[in-house]
């Protein structure tokens, strides 16, 4: 998109690298990756299992597990709104720092919303001790914040449904409670982790359209995780395409949805189900990633790629530039390379996209 | 809720009659009751009839059966009609010999009178001829004796044991034609210097009354009967043996009810709130001290009962295992694996492998060594010195127990999913685990609790056999070595009745504490 380069940037990863010590032997979950994240934008990381979608975000979340480390990199945030305007995050170590950028700069929202909430306590209660930490207020105040916020994500009565304990509310009900907390303080970065992979499809397009909507009034930067390209074409407008720790492609999502250059991204979209053709199995890629404990050389996808050349074992391929939006990581962008067109399949994504989105959304399967 | 809690109680009290049903199928049934013979001198010393007699007396006396000697039934005949001397009596001689002849003696008037009434009951006659030896000579203990006996069925057992279960006292209870004056009614104590509610012709005189012993009201009027000790506490109701006081006689310096109004005192160990009526007829020694029939009485002693003991040291204990378990078991999952939760981690197993009766005299000889605490507890000089190593050596394996738990379930909350959510809206450690993981890991503590404490009541078997308390905790054990039957039944009415409140008050407990348990029938919270 080409406002991007009129926003702001506001989080910004160079070459982050991410080990996990697994009972003495390191695995690299995020091998070198480098991404700007831009003020108000929304960015969909996609990726199959595995990939490294969650931990990419833990890294600037400040949610990585204990045996994680950042083992090479920087992370920036930039905010006015903070005494020193820019803070690696890599350099927080004690946990009150943290905790000012949790919650208050960077909030997240899980997958499951049954279990995202305390269950022996009211929502009331959950709401107002996240707003009492970050806000410098209390009792009435909270509580009258919190009903604020719980009206706009969509929460009838909210006065008589504060004191409700989460077990009273439906799964979308609390996903819309579980956004309402993250958004409680403002955050200038809420990360979506599969916010609705387990809600049901109806539900899970009204989540969607209300994160949109929130956004658009509270104007923050949203981060998708998901597997559902479907979702991503709903709500996204630039997309990262994770592979073994490493963007293998990012770009804006007509870009990646019209123009995709790299193998793995045309084998992603081959597999979406709105493709599928009634009555044969769902495309799916073949082989598996490789395992992360072991250095990889060469392109880490070509085991699996059928478009594989000799270089593709020897030597790390750059990050090509497509355009000034647009930049895959394969040798097939190399000037030498022979020209590859992307499969049948997904040409005319566009018109296909169009119809399979709306019968996703209205057939309920 | 008060519907579902009916319902509750009411399946609960069908379940106790189930068990108390199975039990006593169990216990007079399935134990052949001639082992209780081999072991007895008594019976091995008898020989013929007379052996025979006395094994209906074991069997009565452990509850099979009821019966009654012919024998018997002249002497109280005769007794009423001829007085202390009816041995003498002519008649009274040939009734007794009438069942020597085996061919007539089923015609004899006295005979058929005792039939009579005793088939009118629903006895059986077992009739034991003479033992002769050939020359005619009568064998050693070969008289003739004729019984009625009623062999109880279980379901006879259990109706008359449910029926009987609660008893309440009335004005009618005495049966004494000379009693005229009945009454309950409320009178000035003369010994608390309180009102006290006072029958004639109950069977106690005290219903109702203040003493100085906790917890300083006392009643007589209700009577829960569990069963009736056969053995250990000969014919004692189970519920009086643990509720009476133990130790030495405590004596004090008060009036007879016959020195009342004088100025005469007098140092006794008498408890006057304790006495009975006297139906066999008042000797004078008792004259002087009592003014009406009440004059059975028990001792007032310096100890507690047998359950208060048991209940204190294993509340002291309780209290202790949580008051420090759940801080110690809460900084070992706070710091897992690191020195302290390994220590603990070494004490839990330790007291969870190390078996109880090594570690109990571990205890007691440091304790005793080190810190010159009483050992036994009778000879203890203080009143709570003896309480001190029983407490002590309850409480530590308890405490190893809530720390293993609590320490699990924190662990188990800190991996939860609203755990993560609270730490990445940005609340502190100390926030979540005070606000979010405590209250959880506390649900599962929650139902249990009323279970750790009404659990007290039933005694701590080694420890206070160790230390020689006089408690309640040997006394199925004991019940079961001396196959006292009324025991093993009230012990485990008592325990499934305890089980079951636990559970009751644990449940209640549970759904003040969690909102996603309710107390109604069908759909609770979403669990
Ligand atoms: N605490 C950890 N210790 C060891 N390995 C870890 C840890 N957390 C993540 N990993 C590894 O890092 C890699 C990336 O994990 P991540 O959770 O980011 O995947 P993902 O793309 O989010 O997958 P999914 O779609 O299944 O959520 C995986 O190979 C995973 O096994
Ligand atoms: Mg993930």
């Amino acid at each position: 998109m080409s406002e991007n380069a009129k926003r702001d940037v506001l989080l910004s990863l160079k070459d982050v690298e991410v080990k996990f010590n697994v009972r003495g032997r390191y695995l690299t979950a995020i091998r070198g990756v480098s991404l700007d994240i831009y003020d108000g934008e929304s960015l969909a990381i996609v990726g199959e299992s595995g990939s490294g979608k969650s931990v990419l975000t833990k890294t600037f979340s400040g949610m990585l597990d204990s045996n994680g480390t950042i083992s090479a990199g920087s992370i920036t945030l930039y905010d006015k709104a903070l005494s020193d305007s820019e803070i690696d995050l890599t350099n927080l170590k004690k946990a009150s720092e943290w905790q000012k950028i949790r919650g208050r700069r960077i909030a997240t929202v899980f997958q499951d919303p049954m279990t995202s909430l305390n269950p022996i306590l009211t929502i009331g209660k959950q709401m107002c001790m996240v707003i009492e930490k970050h806000q410098r207020c209390s009792g009435e105040e909270a509580k009258a914040r919190a009903i604020d916020i719980m009206r706009k994500v969509g929460i009838d009565n909210p006065e008589k449904r504060f004191d409700d304990y989460p077990f009273m509310y439906s799964g979308g009900m609390r996903q819309r409670i579980v956004i309402a907390i993250a958004l409680s303080c403002r955050p200038k970065i809420l990360i979506c982790d599969e916010p609705t992979t387990a809600l049901d499809v109806t539900i899970q397009t009204q989540i969607l359209d209300l994160i949109k909507e929130l956004q658009r009034e509270l104007d923050f930067t949203v981060v998708y995780i998901t597997h559902d390209l479907g979702v991503v074409a709903n709500v996204a407008e630039r997309v990262a395409v994770l592979y073994a720790g490493q963007i293998v492609e990012i770009g804006t999502v007509e870009e990646i949805f019209f123009d995709p250059r790299h193998p793995y991204t045309w084998a992603l979209l081959s597999s979406l189900p709105q493709l599928s053709v009634k009555g044969e199995d769902m495309y799916s890629i073949a082989g598996t990633p490789p395992s992360l404990y072991n250095k990889i050389t060469g392109d880490a996808f070509a085991p699996r790629n059928k478009y594989a050349m000799a270089i593709d074992t020897v030597a790390e391929p750059p990050m090509f530039k497509v355009s000034e939006t647009h930049y895959a990581k394969t040798w097939l962008l190399d000037p030498r390379a022979p020209k590859v067109e992307p499969p049948e399949n997904i040409r005319n994504l566009h018109e296909k996209m169009l119809a399979g989105y709306v019968d996703y959304s209205e057939e309920d399967y | 809720m008060a519907k579902y809690l009916l319902k509750r109680i009411l399946f609960s009290l069908f379940a106790l009659i189930v068990v108390t049903g199975i039990v006593m199928v169990l216990v007079y049934t399935y134990t052949n009751r001639n082992d209780l013979l081999k072991s007895d001198d008594n019976w091995k010393k008898r020989s013929g009839n007379e052996q025979k007699l006395y094994e209906y007396t074991v069997f009565q006396r452990y509850g099979y059966l009821e019966f009654v000697d012919y024998t018997t039934f002249l002497k109280t005949k005769y007794l009423e009609t001829e007085g202390e001397s009816y041995t003498q009596n002519e008649d009274y001689k040939k009734a007794k010999n009438a069942i020597s002849d085996s061919a007539t003696f089923q015609d004899y008037p006295d005979v058929a009178e005792f039939i009579d009434k005793y088939y009118g009951e629903g006895y059986d006659f077992v009739y034991m001829p003479v033992l002769k030896y050939a020359s005619g000579k009568e064998k050693a203990g070969g008289g003739a004796i004729l019984l009625a006996v009623n062999e109880k069925s279980v379901w006879n057992r259990l109706w008359d044991y449910i029926t009987g279960f609660i008893t309440f006292e009335s004005k009618y209870d005495v049966e004494d034609e000379n009693l005229t004056d009945r009454y309950i009614r409320w009178e000035d104590d003369p010994y608390s210097k309180l009102p006290a509610l006072v029958g004639s012709g109950t069977k106690h005189k005290y219903l109702i009354y203040f003493d100085s012993r906790f917890p300083f009201i006392h009643q007589n009027l209700i009577k829960i009967n569990l069963g009736i000790s056969s053995v250990t506490y000969k014919n004692q109701e189970i519920t009086d043996v643990i509720n009476t006081p133990t130790g030495d006689m405590k004596v004090v310096t008060v009036q007879y009810p016959t020195q009342l109004g004088t100025d005469q005192y007098t140092e006794t160990s008498i408890d006057f709130h304790s006495v009975t009526y006297n139906n066999a007829g008042v000797s004078d020694s008792d004259r002087a001290i009592f003014t009406d029939n009440y004059t059975v009485y028990s001792y007032q002693k310096k100890g507690l009962t047998m359950l208060e003991n048991s209940f204190i040291i294993g509340f002291i204990a309780t209290v202790i295992a949580y008051l420090m378990g759940l801080p110690f078991g809460i900084f070992m999952s706070r710091h897992k694996d690191g020195l302290a939760d390994k220590t603990g981690n070494f004490y839990i197993i330790f007291m969870m492998s190390v078996p109880s009766l090594a570690y109990i005299f571990l205890f007691a000889t440091i304790g005793t060594t080190l810190f010159g605490f009483p050992y036994k507890f009778a000879t203890s000089t203080t009143k709570i010195g003896g309480y001190i190593l029983p407490v002590i050596c309850l409480a530590l394996p308890g405490l190893g127990n809530v720390m293993r738990w609590i320490r699990r379930y924190m662990i188990d909350q800190m991996n939860a999913d609203y755990v993560k959510f609270a730490k990445a809206e940005g609340l502190s450690e100390q926030e979540i685990f005070s606000g979010h993981i405590f209250p959880n890991a506390m649900v599962y503590l929650m139902q249990g609790l009323p279970g750790s404490i009404l659990g007290c009541l039933t005694g701590a078997i080694i420890t206070e056999r160790v230390f020689a308390v006089p408690g309640v905790g040997g006394l199925l054990t004991t019940a079961i070595d001396s196959k006292d039957n009324g025991i093993i039944i009230a012990c485990t009415v008592f325990y499934t009745f305890l089980t079951i409140l636990s559970i009751i008050l644990g449940d209640l407990l549970l759904s003040r504490y969690d909102p996603r348990v309710s107390l109604t029938d069908g759909k609770g919270g979403g669990r």
